[in-house]
């Protein structure tokens, strides 16, 4: 006999995650899900944009990494809430682990909560985390065909920051072909910023844009 | 490596659908990947064997149904198997990524009643 399923077998993290996107719009908390691979730049971002906005808005951080708390203790440092979650082995982070950070944080409302996801650029992407905004740090360094290779996890992306200009010519990064394939997977809708953390190119536009984002969700 | 964490969902969800059924033994599930849902087919074989020991699909064959990426061309309209560029091997222009690829579910689940 056979028994017809046709179940989704990330259903029960998709729960998880519909209920933290449901509370998140109760307490107004603007959650990000930083995905990247390693060393692409997501601590920098996450880092860079504390510096930038913690004057107007509360944050904290939830850091996901397979071991250490080396990534904590810098945040910390910053004065700012944040929770290690170390994942023994496992490639993401899933939204049960989220909630409970979350709750553990106990978190005051309107707040922007970073969630820097485990540096790979596959898992992360089929698991929701109730995030409000999708940021994919993708770092030239990586190479301009990242794209290509892995589409998915650029095509949830709701922004992209490509990190590491400032070494654009001198590793022949082609612009052009990193750029297309975006576009492949994107529409026109992508937005796509180009800085460096470590020159600060670029890293204006980024802010500016977060402000144009936060501001109104906050005012509501 | 997500195997493991998608491996337990299967089992679960498996169970839950059997729970009012009666059967003999569980022979087959067929579950349906697609080739860019991030799922490596050796893995969930793998965690699949350990993760059914002691429970009512422990002996059930994994039957892995493969499911090709699929772009759409907008310029020609049709569907094409992934290119290394994304290029429409028709018409050369750029296609769009589709559902066609993305596929994780389980299909069914064979018993022998």
């Amino acid at each position: 006999m056979e028994i017809k399923v046709i179940k989704n077998i990330l259903e029960r993290n998709q729960n998880a995650a519909d209920n933290i996107r449901r509370l998140a719009d109760e307490n107004k908390w603007y959650i990000m899900n930083v995905m990247g691979s390693p060393g692409a730049g997501k601590t920098s971002f996450i880092k860079c944009m504390i510096e930038n906005l913690k004057d107007t808005f509360n944050i904290a951080v939830i850091e996901g990494d397979v071991a250490s708390t080396i990534d904590a203790e810098q945040i910390a440092s910053y004065g700012v809430k944040v929770l290690q979650i170390n994942t023994g082995g496992a490639c993401h982070l899933v939204a049960d682990s989220i909630a409970e950070a979350i709750d553990t944080l106990n978190l005051l409302p309107k707040t922007v909560i970073f969630v820097e996801n485990i540096g790979n650029l596959i898992c992360p992407s089929s698991f929701d985390l109730g995030e409000t905004l999708r940021v994919v740090v993708s770092s030239a360094a990586e190479g301009d065909d990242k794209p290509y290779k892995y589409p998915i996890m650029f095509e949830k992306a709701d922004i992209v920051v490509l990190s590491k200009i400032d070494i654009v010519d001198a590793i022949g990064f082609d612009m052009q072909r990193y750029k297309k394939g975006l576009e492949a997977i994107k529409d026109k809708d992508l937005k796509l910023f180009e800085v460096s953390f470590r020159t600060k190119e670029g890293v204006e536009g980024l802010i500016d844009y977060f402000y144009t984002l936060l501001d109104p969700y906050f005012k509501k | 490596m997500h195997e493991y964490f998608v491996t337990q969902q299967l089992v679960k969800i498996a169970e839950d659908e059997l729970k009012d059924v009666s059967f003999k033994r569980v022979t087959r599930i067929k579950v349906v990947v697609g080739e860019l849902s991030g799922i490596i087919d050796e893995s969930l074989k793998f965690y699949f064997d350990i993760l059914t020991k002691g429970t009512i699909l422990e002996g059930a064959e994994l039957k892995i149904i493969t499911k090709k990426a699929l772009l759409y061309c907008q310029k020609c309209g049709e569907y094409f198997e992934r290119t290394k560029d994304f290029t429409c091997p028709k018409c050369l222009s750029l296609g769009k990524l589709t559902e066609h690829g993305k596929e994780f579910y389980i299909e069914s689940i064979e018993v022998d009643d």
